[in-house]
């Protein structure tokens, strides 16, 4: 039993782990106890996502013009109305899939659209709606909802396969599908709900304690690290936003990593009114690396790191003062290969942060088309949307 | 670009600012409330506006509107030339909870920060204003108001409301 990893303990003791000492400390035992580098780095490989090999000139030639600037473009899609909100996009070998929300039935959320280069797309049609799309290992995972059922369906084409279901409590919304181990979980505000493969019947269920308090309206980033044993969940909702907890789904244990309310009354990194767009695992252990963007009335951002024991700030970027010190907005992250090396998005480009300094900045010019197109840039996925443009609304995403 | 004129309406439960006429602020978030909320709530997103005073009329009047999402707006900050920027308002879109009626955390932090009043129009129809030193007050409730809400603090539905729930 992992009990010196309990975020209950945790939680009690936080305040004795202000010291270097002790934070250090806590470092090496989650370390320690988490198994291993090579957990680690299982992490930062999937964080980053893997592009298909096709050497940029010939695959540019392929869409019969030369590269794009800086970037590739690899496809263009007018299959997604331009006034659905993109939520959440993965690939998986050089299949991009694309949650957005169903504009014409929100109390619906969620539907998938398929890409691929040179293959027509296909929008997944199923009943209920879609609550998370995210890879797991070589395989896309979605959560859909009907009623107080959940399932766990693998994307494998046009008709996903059911790999699973559950009933979930009325009081607990499902955020998004994890898997802990080699187990299949649904995570939502209330409990874990781990599935039984092949069955309608939950395999267990483990009450979050406490148990997670979020808008009905908010969208939720949900990121697993560790192999599923810690998991962050974030939320995006403007001015409304209300801060980042993390969960140890060992045994429930939810801890508020945000506990002031505002980057101003406090020196916090992560303020309970932070608007968290974007997270990934980081390369270190147990933690992730958190992108933070808002517009409500100036526009302020910041990367932030998140572990267990407690956030600190990663970078920033003062914009030019009006009346007070605004900040970049970040939409989206992506962990790089080494320690303190990131990608962000910001509303116009991608920038490569390198020991806390920006190392280049890609500016992410889609052609000048309506609809949604597919940029390669820096071995990363970027879905640009050429119009459609909305304050506080970035118009990219980052593929994971 | 056209600007709304400014309206000099007297109001006493408007406190005077320094430089200012008494209550056209008010007065002119009022209108400025009126004209936009319905529309906010009818579209369930956020307007954003500010509040100017004009030296050489003696008058408060606003720019025009911008918008943004349900959650979120950007500060109009390009008053005219020659003119004061008074106070930043804004609306809350459709009922979605309690919470719409009131001020975020943000906007305490951004009126905070600039040291500025701000004005809110609320699904409920109340306009309130937050003195930037952690003092809120309810300065009107005749503002349209979201049939949703079930503290609605009058009947003024949203013109062409009714068209939009016809067309669900």
């Amino acid at each position: 039993m992992r009990s010196c990893f309990c975020l209950a303990a945790r939680t009690r003791a936080l305040s004795r782990y202000s010291s270097p000492v002790l934070r250090s400390a806590w470092r090496v035992a989650v370390a320690l106890l988490l198994g291993n580098a090579a957990c680690s780095r299982r992490e930062t490989a999937a964080a980053v996502p893997v592009i298909a090999g096709i050497p940029q000139q010939s695959a540019a030639a392929q869409n019969g013009g030369p590269p794009d600037g800086d970037h590739e473009l690899k496809w263009t899609t007018r299959d997604i109305p331009k006034l659905a909100e993109l939520r959440q996009a993965v690939r998986s070998g050089s299949r991009v899939w694309v949650l957005a929300d169903r504009l014409w039935a929100p109390e619906a959320t969620g539907m998938v659209v398929s890409f691929e280069k040179g293959r027509p797309s296909f929008r997944v049609q199923l009943e209920g709606a879609i609550l998370d799309l995210r890879r797991l290992g070589d395989d896309v995972m979605a959560l859909r909802r009907d009623g107080s059922t959940v399932e766990v369906l693998k994307m494998n084409g046009a008709r996903p396969q059911s790999l699973g279901c559950a009933q979930v409590e009325e009081n607990s919304r499902p955020l998004g599908v994890i898997s802990v181990g080699e187990n299949l979980a649904v995570l939502g505000t209330a409990s874990i709900v781990y599935i039984e493969r092949g069955s309608c019947v939950a395999r267990a269920t483990v009450p979050l304690t406490p148990a997670l308090k979020i808008r009905k309206a908010s969208r939720v980033v949900v990121t697993p690290v560790s192999n599923g044993r810690v998991v962050y969940v974030g939320t995006s909702l403007g001015e409304w936003s209300e801060g980042l907890w993390v969960v140890d789904t060992l045994n429930g244990v939810v801890a508020s990593l945000a506990t002031c309310a505002t980057v101003r009354r406090c020196s916090e990194p992560i303020p309970a009114s932070a608007d968290i767009r974007g997270s990934a695992a980081d390369t270190q252990a147990a933690c992730a690396i958190v992108a933070i963007g808002n517009t409500h009335w100036f526009p302020r951002g910041r990367l932030a790191r998140a572990c267990p024991w407690g956030t600190e700030e990663v970078w920033k970027k003062e914009l030019a003062p009006w009346r007070d010190s605004s900040t970049m907005p970040l939409y989206g992250v992506a962990a790089g290969n080494s320690p303190q090396a990131y990608t962000v998005l910001t509303h116009d480009s991608l920038l490569v942060l390198k020991d806390g300094r920006v190392d280049h900045e890609v500016p992410l010019r889609p052609p000048p088309l309506a609809g949604l197109h597919e940029l390669e840039v820096e071995g990363l996925t970027v879905l640009v949307r050429a119009v459609g443009q909305d304050q506080g609304k970035p118009d990219a995403l980052l593929v994971q | 670009m056209t600007w709304f004129g400014g309206c000099r309406a007297s109001s006493a439960r408007w406190p005077a600012l320094a430089s200012a006429p008494p209550s056209d602020q008010f007065c002119t978030s009022n209108v400025l409330c009126s004209y936009y909320n319905g529309d906010s709530i009818k579209h369930n997103i956020e307007y954003s506006s500010a509040i100017y005073y004009d030296q050489k009329t003696g008058t408060y009047s606003y720019a025009p509107a911008s918008t943004g999402s349900s959650d979120k707006v950007d500060v109009v900050t390009n008053v005219p030339q020659g003119t004061d920027y008074a106070a930043g308002i804004h609306s809350h879109g459709a009922y979605e909870g309690s919470g719409n009626n009131e001020f975020s955390t943000d906007d305490h932090e951004a009126a905070e920060a600039t040291g500025e009043e701000a004005y809110l129009a609320t699904p409920n129809g109340s306009l309130l204003r937050y003195d930037n030193q952690g003092h809120e007050e309810e300065v009107s409730t005749d503002l349209p108001s979201d049939p949703n809400d079930p503290d609605r603090k009058n009947t003024n539905t949203p013109n062409g409301y009714l068209d939009k729930a016809c067309a669900k």
